[in-house]
C-alpha cells in the first residue's frame, strides 16, 4: 500500500504539498468557521449543553482510544522484532505503519463526530434548552465520572481537602482506574521485555538481528541469482554487451547524470574522475572492462564500486551510455589519462 | 499567631518576563533564519557566522535556556513567593539571578556563532561559561531554598516540589555532563570518550527536557492553571503518585536517544522500557491539568489563558507519549535521524512550552500591572495563528520524516537500495521543509502580537513593584499531623534529599557499569589515537557544527551498511573520540564511514561548493576554510589534554607534533596537485579537514596509509 503510494510520490514531488495545502485549506476553513460561530453563537452555546462536558468527555476517548491502541500496539511493535528485521523487514514495518494510520484515522473520526456535534449546537439557533437534552448532559457526566472514579462536581465538598495555597483548593480524587491499572501494565511490559532479551536471551537484539537480515539477503541473492541463469544468465563482465537501444542508453544516461556527473562531469569531460571521451583509458576501454570498473570500482583511487547500489542491467545501461560518450570532445576536458586504447582491434581480438 | 505584613517582589517577575518576551522573540527568529537555511542555504548571508551548524545551537540554546528559562524564573518567583507567603529570601541574590543569567546568554550568543562549542547538545556552550551556569544556578537554589524555609505556609504546594526536583536535577546533570578538561579560555575536551560520552550526554540531554522544560512547566501548570480556571486542583493523590513517578522514571531514559547505536544492548533496552513505563506518569500530569478545568469549559472558550492552558496540556500529554512510542526500537528504527523528532520536539517545545508560557504571561501581567489585558481579540488571534503555527510546523516534518526514512530503507527487487543516492531522499523532502518554515513564521508572528499586546497592556496600567500580603507566621513547635506525604510536605529539607535519592537511582545504575565493566566497549587493537592534523580537522567539524546534520553512526541495518559500503559502527572505534560526535539528526548522509571513499580533490570541491559535487544538495559552502589558516600554537596543548584523558599518545609527542602535522599536510596537497592540478597551502584549515574526514570509520580496516612518525609507541 505504502510502497505505490511512494512510487506515486517520487514521480508527482508536488503530490504531498498539494495534499497538504488541501488539508490545511480544510483545517483553515474550519477554524474559521468555529471562530466565527464562536462570537455569533457564544452566547446560545454557552446555553447549551453538549460542548462543556464533551470537549472534556471527547479529548479523554480520544486518549482512552489511543491508549487501548497502545497496550496493544506497542508490545506488538516491540516483540515484531523477532521474526522480522529490525523493522527492516516490510511486513514489520507495514504492521508499524497501519497501527499509525489507525491511530490517526481514530483521530480523525473523533474530530470529524466533534465537529458534527458543535455543528448540530450551532444549528440549534433558536430550541430551547429542552428536559432532555439537559437529561442527556447528565447521563454523560454520570459516564465519565464512573469512567474516571472521579466524586460528581455536585459533591466535590465531600473531597474538598483543607489545603489552601493562595486561594489554591485540592479535590482528592480517586486515580482514574484505567491510568492505574494502564501504568501497572506498562511496568510488566517492562519487566517482561527485560526478561526476554537479557536474561533469557529468548528474542535477537539488534547486532543479531542484522545477521539474520544479511543471511536473509544472502539466501534471495542466490535464489535471484539461480533465477537468472534459468532465463539463460544474468549479466555479468563475460557477458555484457554494448547495447545502443534507446531505452538502455536513455536510462544509462540518467544514471550517468545523477551518479557519475559529479566526478567525471555532465559531459564525459572528467574533473576528478578522468575524461572519459577520449581515447585514453587507464583501466581499459571495452565493454567489459569499463563494466568491471562500474562493477567493482577502483576503491584505492576514490572511484566507488557499484554492484551493491546498481543492478546488473543498470550497470550495463551506464557502460553503454559511457560508450556512446567516446569522440565527442566537450570543451575543456581533462587531459588524457593511461594507454590509448583501440576500440575495434580489441573487439576483433574479443570475437 | 501573630498576622505579619509584607510584600511580594514583582520587579523580578517583571524583569524575567520581559527577558523572556525579548529572548523569545530572538530565539525563534533565529530559528526561523535555520528553517530557511534548509532549503536555501545562501540564506546564511555567507558568512561563517550565521551559517546553519553555528545557528542551529543558537537557536536551540536561546529557545530553552533564554526563553523557556526566563519564562520559568519568572514563573518560580512569581507563584513561589505566594504560595509560601513570603517574601523571596534575598532580593539581591534575585537579582544576581536576573543579571548572571542575562550575562550567560549573551555569552551564549556571541560565543556559539563564533564557533566556540562543545558539540554536545544543549551543552554547546564552553567551560568557562558552564562554570557560570553552575554558580547562578547555585544562587538560584539559596535563593529557593532560602525562601522555602522562611515560609508562612506550614506545607508545600506541589508546584514547590516540582521546582524542588528542578533545580536538584537541573544542578546534578550539568556538572557531571560538563566535566571537560580545558585547553584555552574557550576550547575544552570532554572527559568521557566515545560510548560513555554518548550515554553521560543523553541521559543529561533527555533530562534536560525532563526537568528544563517539563518539571518546571508542570509546577508552573498547577500554579496557574487553577488560578486562570478559579477551580481546584482535581486529584491530591494523583498529583503524589505522578510526581514521584515522574522524576524517578525519567531519569532512567536517557538511552532512548541511542537506540540502535554502539551503546551496550541492556542500557538500549532499560532506557526502552522506562520511557515506555514514563507513559502514564506523564500523563497523570495531563490529567491532573484537563480535570481540574471540570466545570469551567465555558470559560476556555473565552479565556484566551484557559485557551493556551489547555492546548498547552494537550501537546504536553501528545508529546509525552509520541516519546514514549519513539523509544519502542522497532518504531525508533523508522523515525530516528529523521525530521519526525524534529516534529516531536517541537510540540513540546511550541505547544507545551510556548503556549504554557503565553497563557502564564497574558494572566500575570495584567495582575502585576493593575489592569486587563488591552486586547482579547488580538490574544485570541495570537492564539489561533500560534496554533495554525503549530500545525504548519509538525505536520510536514512528521511527513518528511516518515517519507524519508522509508525512502532509506526501501529495496529493489535486486535486493539493492531504491535510492542508492542520498541526495534523492534529501531533494524530495524540501516542499515540507518549506512548509515548515511557514509554519513557524506564522508561530512567530503570533509571539511579536503579543508581544505589542503586552506593551499595551502595561502601558494602560501602573505597576505594582512590591504587592502588599499578609499571613500568620509559623508556629515554630507545632508537631506535623496527618497522613505521611502530608507530614512530609512540611520537611523541605527532608523532601530534597529524598528528591535527590530519587534522581540519582536510574543514572547512577546505567552510568556506572558503562564506565566501570569493560565488555561494555570491547577494545579494537587497530584503533588508533588521531594524529595531530587529524586532531585540528575534527576541531573544526566541531567547530562548523557539522554533526547538526551529519552523524557518525551507522546502525546495524542492512540498508545502511550498504548505503555507507562498510561495517556497522563499533563501540571500540569511538575509545579516542573526546567528545564522541555520533549526532542525532541525518540532513546529510552519515560520515562514519566516509574515510577513504573518495578523493582529498572531491572533499576540497565539495567543500569550496557542495553542489559541484553533488547537485541539489543543502549543504551551504565553506570557503572561510581556504582562506583561513589553521592554528597551530594549541596542538601541544591538544596532545597533553588528551593524553591526560587516557588517549595513549607517547609521552614528549606534543614536541614533534607539529612537525607531523606539517608533514601530513604537506602530502595532502601533494595528492590535490597530482590529483587534479589544485594549488593549495598546507597550512589550510581545509587540509585539516580533510585529513579528518579522510581518516574517519578507517581504523578497523587497517590503516596502511598511515605514513607519519608513529604516535603512540615510537620504534615498537
Amino acid at each position: 500500500m505504502f510502497k505505490h503510494y511512494f512510487e506515486l510520490v517520487e514521480n508527482v514531488s508536488v503530490w504531498p504539498l498539494v495534499s497538504l495545502t488541501i488539508f490545511f485549506g480544510f483545517f483553515l476553513i474550519l477554524i474559521l468557521w468555529l471562530f466565527k460561530v464562536d462570537k455569533k453563537y457564544i452566547r446560545k452555546m454557552k446555553n447549551l449543553p453538549l460542548d462543556d462536558e464533551s470537549k472534556d468527555g471527547s479529548s479523554i476517548s480520544t486518549k482512552m482510544i489511543i491508549v487501548l491502541l497502545l497496550m496493544l500496539g506497542s508490545p506488538v511493535a516491540s516483540f515484531a522484532q523477532d521474526s522480522a528485521g529490525s523493522g527492516m523487514d516490510t511486513q514489520t514495518m507495514l504492521a508499524v505503519l497501519a497501527l499509525f494510520v489507525l491511530i490517526i484515522a481514530v483521530l480523525v473520526l473523533v474530530v470529524a463526530v466533534y465537529t458534527l456535534s458543535l455543528l448540530k449546537v450551532a444549528m440549534q439557533k433558536d430550541e430551547p434548552e429542552t428536559e432532555m437534552v439537559a437529561q442527556k448532559e447528565k447521563q454523560r457526566n454520570w459516564f465519565w465520572d464512573q469512567f474516571n472514579k472521579s466524586v460528581p462536581q455536585e459533591k466535590e465538598a465531600t473531597i474538598l481537602l483543607d489545603h489552601n495555597y493562595d486561594g489554591i483548593r485540592e479535590l482528592d480524587n480517586h486515580l482514574p482506574p484505567w491510568w492505574t491499572a494502564f501504568f501497572y501494565i506498562s511496568i510488566v511490559f517492562g519487566v517482561v521485555y527485560m526478561l526476554i532479551y537479557h536474561v533469557f536471551s529468548a528474542a535477537p537484539l539488534p547486532g543479531e538481528l542484522y545477521d539474520i537480515s544479511v543471511a536473509e539477503a544472502q539466501a534471495a541473492a542466490v535464489e535471484r541469482l539461480a533465477a537468472a541463469e534459468e532465463e539463460g544468465g544474468g549479466i555479468d563482465e563475460s557477458t555484457v554487451a554494448f547495447s545502443d537501444e534507446s531505452s538502455v542508453i536513455d536510462s544509462g544516461k540518467k544514471i550517468y547524470d545523477m551518479q557519475c556527473a559529479s566526478c567525471h562531469r555532465n559531459d564525459g569531460g572528467g574533473n576528478i574522475g578522468p575524461n572519459l571521451t577520449d581515447e585514453y583509458w587507464l583501466h581499459g576501454g571495452s565493454m567489459s572492462e569499463i563494466f568491471v570498473s562500474v562493477k567493482y570500482g577502483i576503491p584505492e583511487k576514490g572511484m566507488i564500486a557499484w554492484e551493491p547500489l546498481l543492478s546488473p542491467e543498470q550497470m550495463r545501461d551506464v557502460s553503454s551510455y559511457i560508450m556512446t560518450l567516446a569522440g565527442t570532445n566537450p570543451p575543456n576536458a581533462k587531459a588524457p589519462q593511461g594507454e590509448l586504447y583501440q576500440a575495434e582491434d580489441q573487439e576483433v581480438d574479443a570475437s | 499567631m501573630a498576622l505579619e505584613q509584607f510584600q511580594y517582589d514583582n520587579k523580578i517577575v517583571k524583569y524575567f518576563s520581559l527577558a523572556t518576551i525579548v529572548f523569545g522573540l530572538v530565539g525563534m527568529l533565529v530559528g526561523l533564519m535555520a528553517a530557511i537555511q534548509l532549503f536555501y542555504p545562501v540564506f546564511n548571508f555567507d558568512t561563517q557566522y550565521t551559517t546553519f551548524g553555528r545557528i542551529r545551537p543558537l537557536h536551540t540554546n536561546a529557545i530553552i535556556f533564554a526563553f523557556v528559562g526566563n519564562a520559568m524564573f519568572a514563573g518560580v518567583y512569581y507563584s513561589m513567593q505566594r504560595l509560601l507567603k513570603t517574601r523571596m529570601f534575598s532580593d539581591l541574590l534575585s537579582y544576581i539571578h536576573f543579571w548572571g543569567w542575562q550575562l550567560i546568554i549573551v555569552a551564549a550568543a556571541v560565543t556559539l556563532p563564533l564557533g566556540f562549542t562543545t558539540s554536545k547538545e544543549y551543552a554547546e556552550l564552553e567551560w568557562p561559561i558552564d562554570i557560570a551556569i553552575t554558580l547562578i544556578w547555585v544562587v538560584f537554589g539559596i535563593n529557593m531554598i532560602g525562601t522555602i524555609l522562611k515560609r508562612r505556609e506550614r506545607h508545600m504546594y506541589v508546584a514547590i516540589w516540582f521546582y524542588i526536583a528542578t533545580f536538584v536535577t537541573v544542578a546534578v546533570l550539568h556538572v557531571v555532563n560538563s566535566f571537560e578538561i580545558p585547553v584555552g579560555i574557550f576550547k575544552s575536551y570532554s572527559m568521557y570518550s566515545g560510548v560513555q560520552d554518548a550515554l553521560v550526554q543523553w541521559w543529561y540531554g533527555h533530562n534536560a527536557v525532563a526537568f528544563f522544560l517539563t518539571t518546571p512547566f508542570l509546577g508552573l501548570m498547577y500554579y496557574y492553571l487553577p488560578k486562570a480556571a478559579n477551580r481546584p486542583v482535581y486529584s491530591y493523590k494523583l498529583s503524589i503518585i505522578h510526581f514521584w513517578s515522574l522524576i524517578f522514571i525519567y531519569i532512567w531514559a536517557g538511552p532512548h536517544h541511542l537506540l540502535y547505536t554502539s551503546l551496550p544492548d541492556w542500557a538500549q533496552s532499560l532506557g526502552m522500557v522506562f520511557s515506555v513505563m514514563l507513559i502514564a506518569p506523564s500523563w497523570g500530569g495531563m490529567l491532573n491539568g484537563l480535570f481540574t478545568l471540570r466545570g469551567a469549559w465555558d470559560r476556555v472558550r473565552e479565556d484566551p489563558v484557559l485557551k493556551f492552558m489547555v492546548v498547552a496540556v494537550t501537546a504536553y500529554g501528545m508529546a509525552t507519549l509520541e516519546g514514549p512510542l519513539l523509544s519502542i526500537k522497532s518504531i525508533n528504527a523508522i523515525a530516528h535521524f529523521t525530521d519526525w523528532i524534529v516534529a516531536h520536539v517541537h510540540v513540546g517545545g511550541l505547544g507545551w512550552n510556548g503556549f504554557l508560557t503565553f497563557g502564564m504571561l497574558y494572566w500575570m501581567i495584567p495582575k502585576m500591572w493593575k489592569t486587563k489585558i488591552y486586547s482579547v481579540k488580538l490574544a485570541n488571534f495570537h492564539f489561533w495563528i500560534g496554533t495554525l503555527g503549530i500545525v504548519f510546523y509538525a505536520l510536514p516534518m512528521y511527513w518528511a520524516g516518515v517519507t524519508q526514512s522509508l525512502m532509506w530503507q526501501e529495496f529493489n527487487a535486486n535486493g539493492q537500495l531504491q535510492y542508492a543516492n542520498f541526495l534523492e531522499t534529501v531533494v524530495q523532502i524540501v516542499p515540507m521543509y518549506m512548509v515548515r518554515a511557514l509554519g513557524g513564521a506564522l508561530y512567530l508572528t503570533g509571539a511579536i502580537v503579543m508581544t505589542y499586546n503586552l506593551a499595551k497592556t502595561m502601558g494602560q496600567g501602573s505597576f505594582m513593584a512590591n504587592e502588599e500580603a499578609e499571613a500568620y507566621a509559623l508556629e515554630k513547635d507545632q508537631a506535623p499531623k496527618g497522613r505521611w506525604h502530608h507530614v512530609l510536605e512540611s520537611k523541605p529539607i527532608q523532601f530534597t534529599i529524598l528528591t535527590t535519592v530519587a534522581i540519582l537511582i536510574g543514572g547512577i545504575f546505567e552510568l556506572v557499569p558503562t564506565f566501570l565493566i569493560k565488555s561494555n566497549v570491547p577494545t579494537i587493537a587497530s584503533v588508533k589515537p588521531y594524529t595531530p592534523l587529524e586532531l585540528e580537522g575534527r576541531d573544526i567539524y566541531i567547530r562548523e557544527g557539522c554533526v547538526s546534520c551529519h552523524t557518525q553512526m551507522v546502525r546495524p541495518f542492512r540498508d545502511e551498511t550498504l548505503r555507507y559500503q562498510g561495517e556497522y559502527s563499533k563501540a571500540g572505534e569511538f575509545v579516542y573520540d573526546h567528545p564522541f560526535l555520533w549526532g542525532s539528526k541525518r540532513t546529510g548522509p552519515d560520515l562514519h564511514r566516509v574515510g577513504r571513499k573518495y578523493l582529498d580533490s572531491w572533499h576540497y570541491q565539495h567543500m569550496l561548493d557542495p553542489t559541484s559535487m553533488s547537485p541539489g544538495s543543502l549543504m551551504p559552502s565553506y570557503p572561510w576554510l581556504f582562506e583561513q589558516a589553521l592554528n597551530t600554537s594549541k596542538v601541544p596543548d591538544k596532545i597533553n589534554a588528551m593524553r591526560s584523558l587516557g588517549v595513549p599518545y607517547q609521552q614528549g609527542y606534543e614536541s614533534i607534533a607539529v612537525d607531523d602535522l606539517n608533514t601530513q599536510a604537506q602530502q595532502i596537497t601533494k595528492r590535490l596537485k597530482e590529483e587534479l592540478g589544485i594549488d593549495v597551502l598546507p597550512e589550510l584549515e581545509i587540509v585539516a579537514l580533510i585529513s579528518y574526514l579522510q581518516r574517519l570509520g578507517t581504523d578497523i580496516k587497517g590503516n596502511p596509509t598511515a605514513s607519519i612518525s608513529e604516535i603512540t609507541q615510537k620504534g615498537e
